[in-house]
């Protein structure tokens, strides 16, 4: 499973070496096929037959059941996210013009940070379907601080979250206040230091970053004068389909990783070692990444903690962390942002995360 | 005849977008139907299942409605990969329907006592009618664990005798879903009965018996005295979950 995640990474620092030639190819359906490099075909075609050989030898074990359905129930409950997101940001390709989101969201203006990380509450959407909403975004011209405070923010900051966490821990508004706070704030931060730490050109991929062709309706459809309103409808939607297409494949990918994990790792030796003031928080940390699961559910897992000795700060630790950073996001990242700008953006989220959780001791 | 062959993968190729769309719609449409998706998702999340049948019918329509034959020329191999990748879960659902989460599933997820909610939990408090004869859910049991000490109940679930069990004692466990079988959490009763040997890991059981709290490794757990355990057929996949 590393070596898989290792060669998804090494594929993504290829593609970028490679990409001024592999951005020209784009298909009829307008969207970039680039020329995948040899690690690229080597990693997805491993997860192919890995998948298909289990499959095959392994259909009777229990640890394949487990592992099939987890793995299944992640993608099923993923897809429509997904499917909508890429929806979303097929018409906000086609719809909106990049001067409107440049007046609203200036570029190298701090106060869009702040206005990005709390953008969840009127769009209430899943670290899934965030992924590609920010995608198009960035296209657009969002700066990439505000982006980043959406694409960390949003999943935490919302209202289906919000009343989640409530359920989960019997209507305790402190935890789902804290839950919010903390989600915000870390979201705003780590924005900001992205933005000092990078560019937009340096941290994302170029036609994430650039994008001279394909901007308008009219453009896209070679006539020059306005596109009707159904015409740019289906092109909205032939765009979201595309989009699915290319980082759907990411989606499986991380959701079959997080299964492996789910099925091989007991969570019992996790919690072995909670005692330990401070470690609690990280094996927290650490599990929110590796279980992958929705910001929507995940606050049930979190609370099933209290019976064990995990503290308040462990616990949101696992319910801040996990709709920021996790396998599947990873991976799905890779279609956004360079490989460099994954690993800062990943380590300032863990320790951030960490620190902050610090001072709830 | 190579020409038609080769002729043959490129409209293949072009057609594949629209292929793992159908493919996908065929899936939710089956799971769907007579509430399949309960093996694997929260009951409560039907909607999500028309919104993604929508949402394909869309992706379908918007690619048949531009299809081109010329983008099969376009990076064949980059596309077959993509939609394999695509495929795999369809593959998985069609090779696991029927299955569960069991005895396996539970030994990675339980936590000491194996209960995701507090015993004497801070929870909202129901009344609850006595319960002889009437089988209850595991979930009433351990959410009200208090409300039925004592009191003669009667529940189904499967069978642990995992590494700790003696020969009269085993684990009655069943998972309960919120949103999908990722985070499926089990939810465990002790069982102590003078036939527990007979039964083996992954039995389905109705216990009845005497519910109160026994202490193991200095925690308080729920357990149940049990007069009668007999086996009882597998409920249907989608039945075979509780659900928050």
């Amino acid at each position: 499973m590393l070596i898989l995640l290792f060669l998804c990474f090494k594929y993504d620092k290829l593609l970028n070496m490679n990409s001024p030639a592999c951005d020209s190819a784009i298909s009829e359906h307008g969207h970039d096929h680039r020329q995948g490099s040899r690690s690229s075909r080597y990693a997805q075609l491993l997860f192919v037959l890995l998948a298909l050989g289990l499959i095959i030898f392994f259909r009777d074990a229990p640890q394949f059941n487990t592992l099939g359905i987890i793995f299944v129930s992640i993608v099923l409950e993923a897809l429509p996210f997904m499917l909508l997101g890429t929806l979303i940001g097929g018409f906000i390709e086609v719809f909106v013009p990049r001067e409107t989101v440049t007046r609203w969201l200036p570029e190298g203006r701090w106060w869009t940070v702040f206005i990005g990380a709390g953008m969840g509450v009127i769009f209430p959407v899943c670290e899934c379907a965030i992924v590609p909403v920010v995608r198009k975004l960035l296209q657009k011209g969002v700066p990439l601080s505000a982006a980043i405070a959406f694409l960390l923010g949003g999943p935490i900051v919302n209202p289906l979250v919000a009343a989640s966490t409530a359920v989960a821990y019997f209507g305790d508004w402190s935890i789902v206040m804290q839950r919010m706070m903390f989600g915000y704030g870390i979201a705003v931060g780590i924005g900001l230091l992205m933005g000092l730490l990078f560019t937009k050109a340096k941290a994302v991929h170029n036609e994430v970053s650039s994008k001279p062709v394909r901007r308008d309706a009219p453009e896209i459809l070679g006539s020059g004068k306005p596109a009707a309103w159904t015409e740019k409808i289906g092109l909205a939607v032939n765009h979201a389909a595309g989009d699915f297409l290319d980082i759907g494949r990411f989606l499986v990918i991380g959701a079959f990783c997080a299964a492996v994990v789910q099925t091989l790792v007991p969570r019992q030796a996790f919690v072995a070692v909670m005692d330990t003031p401070g470690f609690s928080i990280l094996i927290m940390m650490l599990l929110a990444v590796l279980l992958n699961l929705c910001s929507e559910a995940d606050a049930f897992v979190a609370a099933s903690f209290r019976s064990s000795l995990v503290p308040l700060s462990g616990q949101m630790a696992f319910m801040v962390l996990g709709p920021m950073l996790d396998i599947k996001l990873i991976l799905m990242y890779l279609k956004v942002f360079k490989a460099p700008a994954i690993a800062v953006l990943a380590s300032l989220t863990f320790i951030v995360v960490f620190l902050s959780m610090l001072t709830m001791y | 005849m190579k020409v038609k062959i080769q002729n043959a993968i490129v409209l293949t190729t072009a057609c594949l977008p629209s292929i793992i769309y159908i493919t996908w719609l065929a899936a939710y449409y089956w799971l769907l139907e007579a509430g399949r998706y309960k093996a694997f998702l929260q009951p409560k999340l039907w909607p999500l299942l028309i919104l993604a049948l929508i949402l394909l019918l869309l992706f379908i329509a918007a690619l048949i409605t531009q299809f081109s034959r010329k983008s099969g020329h376009v990076l064949k191999f980059e596309r077959w990969l993509q939609a394999a990748i695509l495929f795999v879960p369809v593959l998985f659902l069609w090779a696991i329907y029927g299955q569960s989460l069991g005895t396996h599933a539970l030994a990675k997820r339980a936590l000491d006592t194996g209960q995701p909610f507090p015993i004497s939990g801070t929870g909202p408090q129901r009344s609850f009618p006595t319960t002889d004869g009437k089988t209850s859910s595991l979930l009433e049991l351990i959410k009200n664990a208090e409300q039925f000490n004592g009191k003669r109940v009667a529940a189904e679930g499967m069978v642990y005798r995992g590494g700790h069990s003696d020969r009269n004692r085993f684990r009655l466990f069943r998972f309960v879903i919120v949103c999908c079988a990722a985070d499926a959490l089990p939810l465990v009763i002790l069982v102590k009965s003078k036939i527990a040997e007979k039964f083996d890991n992954d039995d389905w059981v109705r216990v009845e018996g005497i519910f109160s709290f026994e202490t193991v490794n200095s925690r308080q757990v729920s357990s149940i005295a049990a007069d009668s355990v007999r086996p009882i057929p597998a409920p249907p996949p989608e039945k075979r979950y509780l659900f928050f």
